[in-house]
């Protein structure tokens, strides 16, 4: 009886002395399941410049990686008037509490130097004002011809530590520039970097030339050109200028691309009514069929790995997207919404194939996981066709036809929100977009 | 002296299970009041999402109509690739200059790690600095104010649900909200073990909501959670710096941590708290996981 009353006792003791104990270690839960889905707003004042003679470059550095992270659509660069503090010295750390004031997230201060061998030297520091800390540092030495290049190096790294995705404004696009009446348009070759400057055509126009695609390893391309009535795939180097023939084939060609090595070129042959998928080995020149089916296949993409190829096929009755082994086994349909689904494009990171679609007359251009779950619809209207991806796998260039006598197609922007589409500037008409890897 | 011991030991536990079991009973009245606040709550949260869905939309009709503005120049540059491709045709070996990957980079971990720690070197000060002001505001806490409110007072919770309607209509003013806590509206718990109300963590939360702008792929990313553990002062103000309290392998924690961070820190002081309850948001771990912005 004692006992246990004795127990009793102390279990309350216990159960007294540890409750409010208990009660005032623990710290006030709250979930926060959503937020803001805006642009980052961040402040870019000038970089400083050492000298005179480089003040002008210290602009326009600035100013390119301005534009370059507004076309992002993830941040806000403000207006330098609502700047408070003037940044002067580029090795003390900003007041942080002033650039609070005007709502900047992120304040990016810079300078460059012209080094007495002629070369551009430019640094930079990205700051979290709120963190009160740096964030990332670095330099970049160069001849002063290539400041474009470090503006979008600067940009990428920005991009990079503030999103924790890969870069991509260092890169270039190869398009097909269309110019002359809609019934005889001449089309020429041309090359731009991603922000739409340094424009140059790289074939004269003579040949038609379709489906540029750049090889994810080289500056080289490959695409199919119409000289007469004989299609041949050709292989471009774009620093060399070097163009070769990778094969003549007595019959219609369709959509090369490279593999991930650079080593192989898969495409489509025709023969009758039907296609089917091949790759050719460039070393060996030798092709092997990879699809033979009593069907259309075409649009083959291989996925990042190279382990497997994703292409699009009417076996079923309509146009659709399938899977298969890079060896042409195990090959099913993935595809699976309304519609018809044409050139599929696998991602450089690998987790999204996109795509093309036509539903109720209107051209989509959307994306889907490689298992063909999770498809959803970026941009959509009259005519979106070619998607290709930025090297990051985050953004996505297409390009868009507008209906009428003066229309003509051009390059468009978007990201994967769908919420961030842009035109990119091009001199005239512009259609099938290659984007780049990354530059070295 | 045994059946004292006993009988003492008796008494004691009566006394204690006495106050364990009939003491609290109280509190059960004020849940029974506080009931009819979630009611509320969900109204608050509608309408917030509402506001929400309505400013998403008027940003996208802003944002559309960007991309037509670059048509205008069109024009103009076709003249200059017909210029462009003249020359090509005239001089094919003159136009596309091989770039000989001009561009060294130069991480040079040295001098930039000296400057790095140069300019952190001053940051203490700085944070000292931000402390001591917000910390100022610590002797106000009014203990008159304190009283017990027992009745929910209808006209006053629809006074506060108008102060918090008007406060996600206007954007987060950090540096508006230094003026003195408002408190006693809502203590309706007496004793420093009160808890804040459901309203009261919901305006929390809405406030977070409004400070936190996630970057785009942590918004992809399913499962990413970042836990953020604050320690305030009586005003409401962060003391130090916010503490990222979990780990995760994944490849965007780390700006995932830091954007939480930002949150927080762009949000605070949170000086709608009452004082009376400051053992209870004195320390708050908030959960950062943005599964409602999910996009497929």
């Amino acid at each position: 009886m004692i006992k246990l009353l004795r127990m009793a006792a102390l279990a309350l003791a216990v159960l007294c002395v540890s409750w409010p104990a208990s009660q005032a270690g623990a710290a006030l839960q709250v979930d926060i399941t959503g937020g803001q889905v805006e642009p980052m707003p961040i402040a870019l004042p000038q970089f400083l410049a050492a000298s005179a003679e480089v003040a002008q470059t210290g602009l326009d550095i600035t100013q390119v990686i301005s534009s370059n992270l507004e076309s992002s659509g993830l941040f806000r660069p403000l207006p330098p008037q609502s700047f408070i503090e003037q940044i002067t010295n580029f090795a003390r750390e900003p007041r942080f509490g002033d650039w609070r004031t005007i709502q900047a997230q992120a304040l990016v201060t810079g300078q460059v130097t012209l080094q007495p061998d002629g070369r551009l030297k430019a640094e930079f520091r990205l700051w979290d004002v709120f963190a009160q800390q740096q964030i990332t540092g670095l330099q970049f030495v160069a001849t002063p011809k290539s400041w474009r290049r470090i503006a979008h190096k600067i940009s990428d790294a920005i991009y990079i530590a503030l999103t924790g995705e890969g870069g991509y404004f260092d890169s270039r696009v190869v398009f097909v520039d269309e110019s002359g009446p809609k019934d005889q348009r001449v089309k020429r070759l041309a090359i731009m970097d991603q922000d739409g400057e340094n424009i140059r055509t790289l074939t004269n126009g003579e040949d038609l030339v379709v489906t540029p695609r750049f090889s994810p390893t080289t500056q080289e391309i490959t695409y199919m050109s119409f000289a007469g009535e004989m299609p041949r795939v050709y292989l471009y180097n774009i620093e060399t200028r070097q163009r070769e023939i990778v094969g003549v084939f007595p019959n219609m060609t369709f959509a090369p691309r490279f593999s991930p090595d650079g080593q192989r070129v898969i495409m489509s042959l025709q023969s009758g009514a039907n296609s089917n998928i091949f790759v050719l080995d460039l070393r060996s020149r030798t092709t092997r069929q990879l699809t033979k089916t009593p069907a259309i296949d075409t649009g083959p993409s291989y996925s990042p790995d190279g382990g497997q190829v994703v292409f699009e096929s009417d076996r079923g009755g309509s146009q659709q997207i399938y899977l298969m082994n890079a060896d042409g086994s195990g090959q099913q349909r993935i595809s699976r919404g309304q519609g018809r689904y044409s050139t599929p494009v696998w991602s450089p990171r690998g987790d999204y194939i996109a795509f093309t679609k036509l539903v109720n007359g209107n051209f989509a251009i959307g994306v889907m996981r490689p298992d063909g779950s999770g498809e959803r619809i970026l941009t959509e209207g009259f005519h979106n066709e070619g998607p290709t991806w930025a090297p990051n796998g985050r953004v996505l260039m297409f390009f868009r036809d507008t209906p009428g006598e003066n229309g003509g197609p051009k390059l468009y922007a978007v990201d994967l929100t769908g919420r961030n589409e842009r035109l990119v500037s091009t001199p005239g008409f512009a259609s099938d977009p290659a984007w780049s890897p990354l530059l070295k | 002296m045994r059946y004292s011991l006993a009988i003492s030991i008796a008494v004691h536990a009566a006394i204690l299970a006495a106050a364990v079991v009939a003491l609290p009973a109280p509190d059960k009245y004020k849940v029974e009041d506080q009931e009819s606040i979630p009611v509320d709550i969900v109204s608050i949260e509608d309408l917030s999402q509402r506001k929400a869905t309505v400013k998403a939309d008027e940003k996208k009709e802003e944002a559309k109509p960007a991309p037509p503005k670059p048509e205008v120049e069109e024009k103009k540059p076709e003249q200059k690739l017909a210029e462009e491709v003249k020359k090509a045709a005239l001089e094919p070996e003159a136009a596309p200059e091989p770039e000989p990957l001009p561009i060294e980079k130069q991480p040079d971990p040295k001098p930039l790690e000296e400057l790095i720690k140069k300019t952190e070197k001053p940051k203490p000060q700085e944070e000292k600095t931000a402390e001591a002001l917000p910390s100022k505001p610590k002797p106000k806490p009014e203990k008159t104010k304190k009283k017990p409110q027992r009745e929910l007072d209808v006209d006053k919770v629809a006074a506060l649900l108008n102060k918090i309607d008007d406060e996600q209509a206007s954007p987060p003013d950090i540096e508006e909200n230094t003026g003195t806590p408002d408190q006693g509206e809502f203590d309706m718990a007496s004793g420093e073990d009160a808890k804040l109300s459901a309203n009261e963590i919901d305006w929390l939360r809405q406030r977070l909501r409004e400070c936190w702008n996630p970057p785009v792929g942590v918004m992809e990313a399913q499962g990413l959670e970042v836990h953020v553990q604050i320690e305030l002062d009586q005003s409401g103000a962060v003391l130090g710096q916010p503490a990222v309290v979990n780990q995760s392998m994944h490849p965007l924690f780390d700006v995932a941590a830091s954007s939480a961070v930002r949150a927080v820190m762009r949000c605070q002081p949170f000086d709608r708290l009452p004082i009376a309850k400051y053992e209870s948001w004195r320390s708050i771990i908030f959960n950062f996981d943005p599964q409602e912005m999910f996009s497929g």
